[in-house]
């Protein structure tokens, strides 16, 4: 009995050795009402680094995530993609992901522009071809050509309770894509020429809101136990 | 004492065993009536993390994109991959649906992206060789030409059917393979800002399992193994 035991310990941790060296990068965060789970390597690989996760709120602080163009040189772009997990917990279902960015630019020239663009795209974790997408869209106009820096902000939202697109979906794969890019023109003759884009590295440089909700089946259960209150309360005061 | 010490070192052949198998990087994953092995080094050299989501094997690429800027031409990159498909016992591989999912951006009027592919699926120890293959389709029929500076979305499937062909319904392994191209082109021709960007973000391969029409009947190796086991049992019984 003892050998058997033996070798399922041996076995197992051989099993765990192979396991660590296949998902050596898993990270989870635990929220408030939701996990996220992510490949480190590849996040700190990305312009967006790590995220950390407060309440329901996942910020990243992007160090270097910027694009400029100067002197008539055209389009210069910056992209990166990163996936996430989302785990709602137990009793929680996720309601609706809402991704907003910050960041600021700085134009001269009348042809130059900056510009951002992306999109987010979630799949079912249990029917990974049931997915739905958002393009994120700048909020604030980036139009301002005094040379001064300004503030913009873009977002992108999808909501998964009621998506078609999604049904019966509650954990799900984000696929979070940015690029940015900053555009001066070789035929503009209007003086200095100077497109400059970039993603805060602030705490709120990018956010995502996961908004859940009790789950249906919790909403009931608290029903019941309010009903089952005055019940219990006449019982009580009965007995005595 | 004498037999817990021969399980330890049975216990380290494990190990030992498992040891190379991770140099080898071969990872088995499990799924709904079938294994995947692939090379690990070999898929996440192009940063591909893939697992099995209900009977679909799901790739979430974040770096195989290509991008063409301000007239400089073509460029274009390509990603391959491959693993066997195993099915259990009683089972072959019947049909692999493949999805690819992405998105692209364009500016300029003779901007374009394009994606090509192509999927195969070999029977393993068939002689001759069996094998099925299919290219990549864009799903819609709209060209990717919104040239507004917005990522948009594109799609691409296809379908490898292996239904009615002896060599797989003999329960075989299946080597499957693919291979994707992205290209997108600005042109020097072209006046204005030029842009060309396309990217892979998703691959997911539904695998359909049919029922083989061979009776899985245990081989006489298996036969003999079971009454081993048996009588090492009644052997064990008796002894205590």
């Amino acid at each position: 009995m003892f050998s058997v035991l033996h070798i399922a310990r041996a076995s197992l941790v051989a099993l765990a050795l192979a396991a660590t060296q296949t998902h050596a990068s898993l990270v989870t965060l635990v929220g408030a009402t939701f996990d996220v789970r992510y490949d480190d390597t590849l996040l700190i690989a990305s312009l967006f680094g790590t995220p950390t996760l407060t309440g329901n709120t996942l910020s990243f602080t992007p160090v270097s995530f910027s694009a400029q163009s100067i002197n008539g040189n055209q389009y210069a772009t910056k992209d990166s993609t990163i996936n996430l997990q989302l785990f709602p917990h137990a009793g929680q279902q996720i309601t609706a992901v809402t991704l907003t960015e910050r960041g600021d630019y700085l134009l001269r020239g009348s042809q130059s522009f900056v510009e951002v663009t992306g999109q987010i795209r979630l799949f079912d974790l249990d029917h990974p071809l049931n997915e739905d997408t958002n393009t994120i869209t700048a909020i604030t106009a980036m139009t301002v050509t005094d040379g001064v820096v300004h503030n913009w902000q873009a977002g992108a939202q999808i909501q998964v309770l009621g998506n078609v697109a999604l049904p019966g979906a509650t954990r799900f794969n984000l696929t979070l894509e940015n690029l940015l890019g900053a555009y001066t023109s070789n035929t503009d003759t209007s003086g200095p020429l100077r497109a400059f884009i970039q993603k805060k590295n602030a705490i709120d440089g990018v956010s995502m809101v996961v908004s859940t909700v009790p789950e249906p089946e919790g909403w009931g259960l608290a029903l019941v136990g309010l009903l089952m209150v005055p019940f219990v309360a006449r019982r009580h005061r009965d007995a005595l | 004492m004498k037999f817990s010490k021969l399980n330890q070192a049975i216990g380290c052949l494990f190990v030992a065993l498992a040891a190379p198998g991770a140099e080898a990087s071969l990872v088995t994953l499990s799924g709904l009536g079938f294994d995947v092995v692939y090379d690990d080094q070999l898929i996440l050299s192009g940063q591909i993390a893939p697992s099995i989501l209900g009977n679909t094997i799901v790739f979430t690429p974040s770096q195989l994109k290509v991008e063409s800027l301000n007239g400089s031409g073509l460029n274009s990159i390509s990603s391959a991959y491959s693993f066997v498909i195993s099915p259990h016992d009683g089972l072959f591989v019947a049909g692999i649906q493949v999805q690819e999912r992405g998105d692209y951006v364009l500016r300029g009027s003779q901007s374009w992206v394009s994606l090509a592919g192509l999927a195969s699926a070999t029977a393993i120890g068939s002689a001759p060789l069996a094998s099925v293959s299919a290219s990549l389709v864009l799903n819609d029929t709209q060209p990717l030409t919104l040239r507004d500076g917005i990522s948009h979305n594109w799609s691409a499937s296809a379908f490898l059917n292996m239904q009615g062909l002896p060599a797989f319904s003999q329960e075989a392994d299946v080597l499957f393979n693919l291979n994707t191209s992205l290209s997108a082109s600005t042109s020097a021709s072209d006046v204005g800002p030029r842009r060309a960007f396309v990217q892979k973000k998703f691959s997911g391969e539904s695998i359909t399992l049919s029922v083989a029409t061979t009776p899985a009947v245990p081989e006489p190796e298996q036969w003999a193994l079971a009454l081993a086991g048996l009588s090492v049992l009644t052997w064990g019984l008796r002894r205590r």
